[in-house]
């Protein structure tokens, strides 16, 4: 039983879960082990690519910088340090590489450790991250012209291989013999063929919705915007672009995602998915203002822009999570909206019955009273509009307090509804747990899912162990009938068959361990039985009086 | 014949239908007519800096010019100070026929919208786009102390008189007709 725990606890990882990488190992193969074996499971190799992958984007955008003189000259000293702060992450990069590379089994074939340097240093990725330090120090020794430096930094760029094209391989593998379009529904969608290029896809959107959003939100700036209009002009016409072909290859593709399989019907109804929706929209304001400025003024269309925010909604279970409990709790929102707008009408009404004399240029009539209203129940209170006769004041201070009271309540309703779906969404998790334990063991695939399920409830492996045990213990309060309430017992028939078998043997214990004259001098004397009750009494000793002396 | 069933093979590597190539040649599409769009963008965005620039060549020849027409013998003479000699006042409109009538450095500012020279108007013009790449010069007086707003900004008129210094504010106009402030210099 323990062996079985110890199986099934081996499998399930929490989002916190680290690989366990023995420290008895020599300090080399423990370094490879941690910071850069891909086959190591949980250990920090994604995270390592992941902040150099980062760091290579800001390179980027550093270098994309530089080329505004009204940016760069004014900053050139920290711009300096940023390039001399990569060099060196990229160099400790390249040479801890160096350092493990006879622990690498791509180049450590033959046990030759002077091999295995060489065979490292010669190897593309190697090249390309020589590459993109060496100019750096390249330039202590020769005079090398500014334009030439910032091209061979350039170089940094293709760094990015490294995390791509072991990506690429991996999907072609997975999707070997699947159809073009299957492919593209790997790319594009979460599936199990994805793998690491669909999550560099997801990243590369979210990256681009990052920088087009703040770049919309910088042109607000008008001093930084008089500088970068142009730059500003050409990111979101990329970003266009990029957004724009996403949307068509979803709407392509997503006749392989299940329920969407039909060629028209599924297309529209990925359409109007809520997530196609703002795809759509993210798009639309650019093409809406170049198509149609000639007919009027479009450019307050720009601010929608900021909309491709919503677009990372894909990427969290959050949302949806919120999206589900203002869908739960809406008619209790609506009920409360409703009081909402009763407290605001009649606090606007009496505003402006004790206040219009006093203040009439304030509390004109009933709608202008209404902002008064709603800044004060709120508790706002700008200030700017407020009561100045005894008895508006009065009316305020009580209205006041039960403003407070009654707008709160769709904070709390939200607040209380979020935590319950959470816990919704554990007890779902339980009930699965529950569910494959019924033959006590944890497949790959069941735990692959329990993983997934862990990660997007943020649940840590204690979390996880937690639940499991919860699970094991209804499973094995189900299969002990005695501790069942009767109406549970009742629901399955195996159970009742068990509980009536239960139940006999119990009424024969009883006839052997009693004095069975006293018992039926009782029974009748006092009608305690039915006579068809004695009768199957009797039957049941007699039967069991009989096959004993058998 | 070899050749074409392996042509086949690769086809068949790739799963390609001919759905599917009808839908690259339309994303190809999609990608051709979003770079033109962004193109013209960009190409209306670069007539805005250009005219950006107009301005700024404004901003430096009034920078520049309110330093040095005060002293004696300043050309263009128009857009000195009155002389002491003279009845009738130096007033802008002069300075500015000189300065924008050729061989004048600020008269070979050329409009890129309307690819004419850049003229100077009140405000402008979002409702009707008569005023697409011109130019907006307003004199900023101080107001009266205890004023709510420092400056009372006005166009330049061409009967403005100027032999003090003046604050003028250069604006010009972008592509869409909306107003982008350039400089507050002395002249």
């Amino acid at each position: 039983m323990d062996e079985k725990q110890d199986d099934i606890r081996g499998k399930i990882r929490g989002h916190d879960y680290r690989a366990n990488i023995s420290t008895d190992l020599p300090f080399r193969k423990w370094l490879y082990s941690w910071l850069f074996d891909p086959k190591i499971e949980f250990n920090y190799q994604k995270e390592v690519e992941n902040w150099i992958a980062l760091l290579i984007v800001v390179n980027l955008m550093a270098l994309l910088f530089e080329q505004v003189p009204q940016i760069y000259e004014p900053h050139a000293g920290l711009f300096h340090v940023f390039d001399v702060f990569s060099v060196i992450v990229f160099s400790i990069e390249y040479l801890t590489r160096l350092y493990v590379a006879p622990e690498d089994e791509e180049f450590n074939s033959d046990n030759k450790k002077g091999l295995a340097y060489l065979r490292y240093m010669k190897s593309p990725f190697a090249v390309v991250d020589f590459l993109s330090v060496a100019p750096f120090y390249l330039q202590a020794f020769l005079p090398i012209d500014l334009r030439m430096l910032r091209f061979l930094r350039l170089l940094r760029i293709l760094k990015i291989f490294r995390v791509l094209i072991p990506a690429y391989q991996e999907f072609v593998i997975a999707n070997k013999g699947r159809t073009f379009r299957q492919k593209m529904h790997a790319l594009v969608f979460p599936s199990e063929y994805g793998g690491n290029l669909q999550g560099l896809f997801d990243t590369f959107i979210v990256v681009w919705v990052i920088i087009s959003v703040v770049c919309v939100v910088l042109e607000s700036v008008s001093a930084i915007e008089y500088i970068l209009h142009i730059q500003f002009i050409i990111v979101d016409a990329i970003a266009v672009a990029i957004f724009t072909m996403e949307y068509c290859m979803r709407l392509y593709c997503c006749v392989e995602e299940p329920g969407f399989e039909h060629a028209v019907t599924g297309r529209f109804k990925q359409a109007k998915s809520s997530a196609s929706v703002i795809d759509f929209l993210a798009i639309l304001p650019f093409f809406l203002e170049i198509f149609l400025h000639h007919l009027m003024d479009l450019r307050f269309l720009r601010v929608f822009r900021l909309m491709r925010l919503l677009k990372l909604t894909r990427y969290t279970g959050a949302t949806s999570t919120l999206t589900k409990v203002i869908a739960r709790e809406m008619p209790v929102l609506g009920a409360s909206a409703f009081i909402m707008l009763l407290l605001v009408i009649l606090t606007a009404s009496l505003g402006y019955l004790f206040e219009h004399d006093a203040q009439p240029e304030k509390f004109d009539n009933i709608p202008q009273s209404i902002y008064w209203a709603v800044i004060t129940l709120a508790s706002v209170g700008y200030g700017d509009i407020s009561p100045i006769t005894t008895g508006g004041r009065i009316m305020t201070i009580f209205l006041a307090l039960l403003g407070i009271g009654i707008f709160a309540i769709p904070a709390a309703l939200l607040s209380s509804a979020f935590t319950d779906q959470l816990r919704i969404e554990r007890e779902t998790l339980t009930n699965a747990l529950y569910e494959m334990l019924s033959d006590g063991i944890i497949s790959e695939e069941e735990a692959e899912i329990i993983n997934k399920e862990a990660k997007r409830l943020h649940l840590s492996e204690e979390d996880v162990n937690r639940l499991i045990d919860k699970a094991r213990k209804e499973r094995e309060l189900k299969d002990d009938v005695s501790v069942l309430p009767l109406h549970k017992i009742a629901a399955t028939s195996e159970h009742a068959v068990e509980h009536y078998r239960v139940l006999m043997s119990q009424i024969r214990m009883l006839g052997i361990m009693t004095d069975r004259e006293k018992f039926e001098h009782v029974a009748v004397q006092n009608s305690r039985l039915t006579p068809e009750e004695l009768a199957l009494w009797r039957q049941i000793q007699n039967h069991e009086s009989s096959s004993a002396s058998s | 014949m070899a050749n074409d069933d392996n042509n086949d093979n690769a086809l068949d590597n790739l799963g390609m239908t001919n759905t599917d190539r009808v839908f690259l040649v339309f994303l190809f599409g999609v990608v051709i007519l979003t770079g033109w769009l962004g193109y013209q963008a960009y190409l209306e965005g670069h007539r805005t800096e250009t005219t950006k620039e107009s301005g700024e060549t404004w901003a430096k020849w009034l920078t520049t010019a309110g330093t040095e027409r005060f002293n004696k013998d300043y050309s263009p003479s128009a857009c000195a100070p009155t002389d002491s000699t003279s009845n009738t006042p130096h007033v802008w409109g002069d300075c500015l026929k000189v300065i924008t009538t050729k061989p004048a450095e600020l008269s070979n500012l050329i409009n890129p919208f309307t690819h004419e020279p850049i003229a100077i108007v009140a405000a402008c013009d979002k409702d009707e786009h008569t005023t697409t790449g011109q130019m907006i010069l307003e004199k900023a007086l101080p107001t009266p102390p205890g004023s709510a707003v420092p400056f009372d900004v006005t166009a330049l008129t061409d009967s403005d008189v100027i032999d003090k210094k003046l604050q003028i504010h250069i604006t010009i106009c972008d592509g869409g007709d909306y107003p982008i402030k350039i400089a507050e210099v002395e002249f």
